[in-house]
């Protein structure tokens, strides 16, 4: 029997990409642990399958419309979305900060939310909308002021060094207003200790004072001094993006099958790619 | 007296010239963010002036907070600085060099005037969601609750605190 966490706000931010194939893992894996759930969405008003400023744009854009985005919700809350046009944000620094800026725009939008209508959300969970996360276990713990819970990301580059999972996080509402903050860490110009955009490549083993959006992320938490919730490790074994040549039935491959998925279609993609 | 007159604000974009983020343009996009209900008198340089006719003192810090927030990025505006304004009485004498992870209490600390950046303010201004008893005995002083509040969390968050 699952431990049910209340009220929940599930806040979807990031590229579209393979939302349509995602979709229905991730509300599996919400309303596993929520019989309340309202949904938030924001995304770019086009997308691509990779995107990547220090390397230049790979695979064809496309436009992401209303209907992409309320499609999936048939019988479910979709509270609000947004579409923001890339073009239309600050220029930041690194990939991560894009992210980070549509993490925003969701948290603007759940806020919104809770004032006008004079209630708190029990949970929050932002996660990217093409993201694959299975369930791992039947019942979970709620996260308290500054506490995060995180699911475990496949990364590509090697694992060797700490890290921080940027795909999935779930907090309080309060936690996740702090957490929605992030995109100003590069104005306080905290990134420029990370940032060395010569050295990343493809393959190429990132070492400390490397440009990493991981580690970017890993400083702000660390800066706000939240801590990681300690009762589980995780609570899915996995989290990983959909990639355009995944299978349909995710759920019946293994991890390292997964992984190896990844790697396939980043073969394709990057010349150098040696894993 | 007056608030904030518009020469200041010329004077104290002068004085930030060596902070790299504010260099890159010739002045700063400074919003004020009134806690009560009083009169601004106008062309003091302001970008935009907010208030909310919340009653609650931690609703209207939440309230002034998504309407900073969405001014910036639903909107698409910038804001470099907010000053926060509890009383109309206040002189910003704003420091020569400032932190933009800091928060800079102006007047007396117990007016609740204050001027940070808007990301501060963003996290600040939620406050009302934070389970303050659970984590803190009451330490005697007499503040509001929203005040005591804001301390712990400029505290536990890791913003520099500032008397000017």
């Amino acid at each position: 029997m699952s431990y049910k966490l209340g009220r929940v706000a599930v806040l979807l931010c990031g590229d579209f990409r393979c939302w349509p194939k995602a979709s229905g893992y991730i509300f599996n894996f919400v309303e596993h642990y929520s019989d309340q759930v309202d949904y938030y969405f924001a995304t770019w008003t086009t997308t691509r399958d990779y995107r990547l400023p220090e390397l230049g744009s790979i695979d064809s854009e496309r436009a992401v419309t209303d209907r992409d985005v309320t499609d999936k919700f048939l019988g479910r809350n979709l509270i609000n979305y947004k579409l923001v046009d890339i073009n239309t944000v600050p220029n930041y620094h690194t990939n991560f900060f894009y992210q980070a800026h549509l993490a925003k725009i969701g948290n603007i939008l759940k806020r919104r939310h809770e004032l006008i209508n004079d209630f708190i959300y029990d949970q929050v969970i932002e996660l990217r909308p093409d993201v694959y996360i299975p369930i791992a276990h039947d019942s979970i713990t709620t996260c308290r002021d500054l506490e995060y819970s995180t699911a475990p990301m496949y990364y590509a580059y090697g694992t060797t060094r700490p890290s921080m999972p940027d795909l999935y996080f779930r907090t309080n509402s309060f936690t996740n207003d702090v957490l929605s903050t992030r995109n100003y860490h590069d104005k306080l110009n905290e990134v420029g200790k990370f940032l060395d955009v010569n050295r990343f490549t493809p393959g190429y083993e990132t070492m400390p004072g490397t440009y990493d959006v991981h580690w970017i992320l890993l400083d702000f938490l660390c800066k706000r001094r939240m801590f990681e919730q300690s009762d589980r490790k995780y609570e899915a074994n996995l989290a990983t993006v959909i990639r355009p040549n995944f299978p349909d039935d995710l759920d019946e491959y293994t991890v390292e099958q997964i992984r190896e998925f990844s790697h396939e279609w980043a073969r394709s993609k990057f010349p150098g790619y040696l894993f | 007296m007056t608030l904030l007159p518009t020469k200041y604000i010329i004077t104290t974009s002068l004085a930030f010239r060596n902070v790299p983020v504010l260099s890159k343009r010739d002045h700063m996009d400074i919003a004020l963010l009134l806690l009560d209900n009083f009169e601004v008198p106008e062309k003091l340089g302001f970008s935009k002036v907010f208030r909310s006719a919340r009653s609650d003192p931690e609703k209207k810090f939440a309230d002034l907070a998504l309407q900073l927030d969405e001014y910036i990025y639903i909107d698409g505006n910038t804001v470099d600085l907010v000053f926060v304004a509890a009383t109309p009485n206040i002189d910003f004498n704003i420091p020569t060099t400032i932190s933009h992870d800091s928060i800079y209490f102006v007047d007396k600390i117990h007016t609740g005037s204050f001027i940070c950046a808007p990301h501060v303010f963003s996290m600040l201004g939620n406050l009302y969601k934070v389970n303050y008893t659970d984590h803190n005995p009451d330490l005697g002083f007499n503040e509001p609750l929203h005040i005591k509040k804001m301390f712990y969390l400029i505290d536990r968050l890791g913003v520099g605190l500032h008397v000017i």
